[in-house]
């Protein structure tokens, strides 16, 4: 029996596993975008992109899959490099801590620039830092800081990251002309003038060297005599204070003669170099406006790979702007006939900064400098803890319980009903097996039990709340024991219920009736001459009720079938509703939860059912 | 082998097509409830097959002077929220319910045959690969498999089919598996295994037409939950999409408007309660007359 027992919870953790397995894979596929769902059908592209990284959906399947069973936390944990912690506030809610070696709890935050550190002490105070130590420098001179939020998430900060550049190399000659390196346009992807920067869609390729050759032979006889590179830094849509970490790694100016040997070379570099720069600031977009100029240019000195970096922070207030600055060297390189210019440009990538979209009381605002990556962190499935609702951004579990202690009250009033009436039905018409009144109840139990939930819900809807108007014909839960409080609200939804699962029960009942009926024994106790209500209740009862019983556990498949579909006609708050809207929404982890309930309670049902038929049988007990 | 063959066809004598279909017609006459039941699908397949004869309106066409209207003299059930003809929707949309729920039955019958053949005559890990698969598939409760195969796949005629026929196969499966495991050990079995013959051979043309009086029985009772499903799928906005007329969606739709006009939901409840009745009262009869199986 235990072995028994031990086998069939396998399987039905093993079908539990293929369930969960199944749903997430289909919800995958599944057309349509939780995104959309959630932010209406007005969402930009960008907003859904950055409303799925924050809920970790970008990642791929299986690792959210596992995030899901199994948890995050240990992933996050990780990447941060220090334990985390959920602990429960005073309100009642949770929440993800790391944990220092001393017990501190710490949460990180981005103001600005800077790296905020909230540090909540084992007695219960806290404090609010700045760590801008902690941040890590990649090789692209971008920092980045791996830290748990506040919004239970393990995110990755990148600051630096999140600017476009765009410039163009201009050169001046001796005589004043001006030559400006247009043509980088339409090939390279160079804006032309700085000070279109703004409105200039063009953009600088980062991360590889782009080499230009202007040829200078209509020029001979001039002489170079200032070479100009401007850039810009755009951050369209940027409502926040901008941190910009650039770097421009060289600029190389190289006379080619016909046997191609480098003449003059130069470049950024510290103290050595004359390149003077200047911040010429931010402005509104609007040409030659840089009146709101803020700009605070300061020399950060060498980097990792003796590139100079230039930081410069500003305020950009409105959309579209921009900050602009160049830099100047004065030089003289006299141009011949065959003066070929040649000069290479390195912008460094720029990690794939981020606008983020959050939603806040004034809307959707856009922020950069924001994370970059995300995850959630979850406990895990299998660790108690079947995640976050997507739709309402509250542990999933919050509602479920609700939803499910709706529904079972739903079934159980149902079943209660049920249950007595539907055995004595079965029971009378067994016992009268082709009378009248055995085809009446027989066919009555036909009837009710084919005609769909929803006829007959919307029948009894028309007949009770529409023409009679004597009962409600929708329920509204405004608090939890509205049902105690109106339980004539239930009458429709219970009835609806009985009606369908009676007929079927009715019709089990007699036919197993039926069968006891014919069986040796009770042709004994009749020739015997017991009297009939005592063949009937001491004989056949037991044995005939065996099938019922254990059937109606066997339905329990049917029955949640029918709750889900009575449950959407009244507008009853149970499980089957939380499902369907969970499915339609494509709430995943509401989904995978309340299908785990479902299925624990099918085929847990089924299982107790086995069990009890054993116990009631006992030629199966022994073999 | 052709000798041993004939051998087998006279062993088995197969009954005449005419007392084959005297057969069918006593099951039906000998029950008069039956008889009902077949009276109401007959009467749902001539109102499908000659829809365009028995209606005056376009089930589409909207009319939006006859509003939500009442029985009367144009519109002898009424129109809808838009003005579109009641009959003519409730007998265009006997079209779609019956030509898709034998249709799915079918498909079901297919897979689940050929899954429980496989199971029961292979046995062995393809008998518990099948089991397992079956297994895991009855233990989701149906609406909720209907839920997330149409949420995954999308609303429509063909998806409505997928999605009854993944829901209706394990139970088929389970049903041939049982059938196969005790026809595999007749003779007749043996002699085709000694003939030589292939395994699909023997499962299709040995053990299936032995396993059909259950089969069938379970088939037509399968075709009334059919119906029942793809009303429900209707109800809940999973069938097929808009303005297509669909009895569960226009039960649905008919909901918003129940307090001006409850004929647009009366109607097609009744029409699809009708003929699952007519359905399960057919295959009850079927069942009383044909069988003493499980």
């Amino acid at each position: 029996m235990a072995k028994f027992i031990a086998r069939r919870l396998l399987l039905m953790l093993l079908t539990m596993l293929f369930v969960s397995i199944v749903i997430f894979v289909v919800s995958e596929l599944a057309p349509g975008n939780i995104a959309r769902n959630v932010l209406g059908a007005y969402a930009t592209p960008e907003q859904e992109e950055s409303f799925l990284a924050q809920l970790g959906l970008d990642r791929s399947l299986h690792i959210r899959y596992i995030s899901w069973l199994l948890g995050s936390d240990w992933q996050a944990e990780r990447r941060i490099g220090l334990p985390l912690k959920r602990i429960q506030t005073e309100m009642g809610y949770y929440e993800w801590w790391a944990e220092e070696a001393d017990g501190v709890l710490v949460q990180w935050g981005l103001e600005g620039s800077d790296l905020v550190e909230t540090r909540r002490y084992p007695d219960g105070t806290s404090e609010t830092v700045v760590a801008n130590d902690r941040w890590h420098v990649d090789d692209s001179g971008a920092r980045y800081f791996w830290g748990v939020d506040k919004h239970d998430k393990a995110v990755k900060w990148v600051i630096g990251a999140d600017i476009i550049p765009s410039g163009a190399v201009d050169l001046r000659f001796s005589d004043g002309t001006l030559l400006s390196d247009t043509d980088l346009r339409d090939t390279e992807g160079l804006s032309v003038h700085p000070n279109a920067g703004a409105k200039n869609p063009n953009v600088i390729p980062t991360g590889e060297w782009i080499v230009r050759e202007i040829d200078l032979s209509s020029l001979a006889g001039h002489e170079v005599a200032e070479v100009l590179l401007a850039i810009d830094y755009r951050g369209a849509g940027t409502q926040f204070p901008v941190q910009i970490v650039t770097f421009v790694d060289e600029v190389e100016i190289v006379k080619v003669e016909p046997s191609a040997t480098v003449l003059w070379s130069g470049g950024f570099g510290p103290g050595g170099s004359d390149f003077s720069g200047t911040f010429a600031g931010s402005g509104t977009g609007e040409e030659g406006d840089f009146a709101s100029a803020v700009v605070d240019a300061e020399e950060e000195g060498v980097g990792a790979s003796g590139r100079s970096v230039y930081k410069a922070s500003g305020s950009l207030s409105e959309e579209q702007s921009y900050v602009h600055y160049s830099l100047f060297k004065s030089i003289s390189i006299p141009v011949e006939e065959d003066t070929i210019l040649r000069y290479r440009i390195l912008f460094s990538p720029l990690a794939g900064g981020e606008a983020v979209w959050t939603l806040t009381h004034v809307g959707w605002v856009s922020r950069r400098g924001g994370p970059v990556e995300y995850i959630p962190i979850q406990k895990g499935f299998l660790r108690g803890d079947p995640g976050e609702s997507i739709k309402t951004g509250r542990p999933v579990v919050e509602n479920l319980f609700r939803r499910l202690r709706n529904s079972v009250l739903l079934a159980t009033i149902a079943f209660a009903i049920i249950m007595p009436i539907g055995l004595v039905l079965g029971l009378v018409a067994g016992l009268n097996q082709g009378r009248f009144i055995d085809r009446f109840l027989s066919l009555l139990g036909l009837v009710t039990t084919a005609t769909p939930q929803f006829a007959t819900g919307v029948m009894l809807i028309l007949v009770f709340a529409s023409w009679l108007n004597i009962l409600p014909g929708a329920t509204v839960f405004p608090s939890d024991d509205a049902a105690f409080k109106n339980p004539q609200m239930l009458v429709l939804p219970v009835w609806t219920l009985t009606l369908i699962e009676m007929g079927y029960i009715l019709r089990i009942t007699r036919a197993s009736m039926v069968d006891v009926m014919r069986e040796p024994y009770i042709r004994t106790a009749s020739l015997k001459g017991l009297p009939y209500w005592r063949i009937v209740f001491k004989h056949a009862l037991r044995n005939a009720l065996i099938a019922p019983i254990t059937v109606i556990m066997l339905h329990v498949n049917w029955l949640i079938g029918g709750i889900v579909v009575v449950e959407a006609i009244f507008g009853f708050p149970g499980l089957g509703k939380f499902l369907y809207d969970a499915a339609l929404f494509k709430d995943v982890f509401a989904m995978e939860a309340g299908a785990m309930v479902m299925v624990l309670l099918a085929v847990g049902t089924q299982l107790v059912a086995d069990v009890i038929y054993t116990f009631l049988n006992p030629r199966i007990r022994y073999t | 082998m052709a000798t041993q063959e004939r051998t087998i066809k006279v062993a088995a004598p197969i009954p005449s097509v005419g007392s084959r279909l005297k057969d069918g017609l006593s099951i039906l006459t000998a029950q008069k409830v039956a008889l009902v039941g077949l009276f109401l699908v007959f009467a749902w397949v001539f109102i499908a097959a000659f829809a365009p004869l028995v209606t005056r309106y376009d089930p589409l066409q909207e009319n939006s002077k006859a509003v939500n209207q009442g029985p009367f003299r144009e519109h002898w059930l009424g129109t809808d929220h838009k003005g579109r003809d009641l009959w003519s929707r409730v007998a265009y949309g006997s079209r779609m319910i019956l030509v898709l729920a034998p249709l799915s039955v079918l498909s079901a019958l297919i897979v689940g045959t050929t899954l429980g053949l496989m199971g029961g005559y292979f046995g062995g890990w393809v008998d518990e690969a099948v089991m397992r698969i079956v297994d895991s598939i009855m233990a989701f409760p149906t609406i909720l498999l209907y839920l997330i195969i149409i949420a995954s796949i999308g609303a429509s005629a063909i998806n409505v089919v997928i999605a009854i026929t993944i829901a209706g196969a394990p139970g088929i499966a389970r049903l041939v598996r049982g059938l196969t495991l005790d026809i595999r050990t007749r003779e007749y079995v043996a002699a085709a295994k000694l003939r030589g013959e292939n395994p699909w051979h023997i499962m299709f043309i040995e053990i299936l037409p032995n396993a059909r009086g259950p089969l069938i029985v379970d088939a037509a009772l399968r075709v009334g939950y059919a119906v029942f499903s793809i009303g429900t799928l209707g109800f809940l906005g999973l069938g097929l999409p808009p303005p297509t007329p669909d009895w569960g969606s226009m039960v649905n739709t008919g909901r918003r408007y129940i307090w001006t006009n409850p004929w647009a939901v009366l109607w097609p409840s009744l029409a699809i309660s009708s003929l699952v009745v007519g359905l399960n009262l057919l295959a009850d009869g079927l069942q009383e007359e044909l069988g003493r199986y499980g």
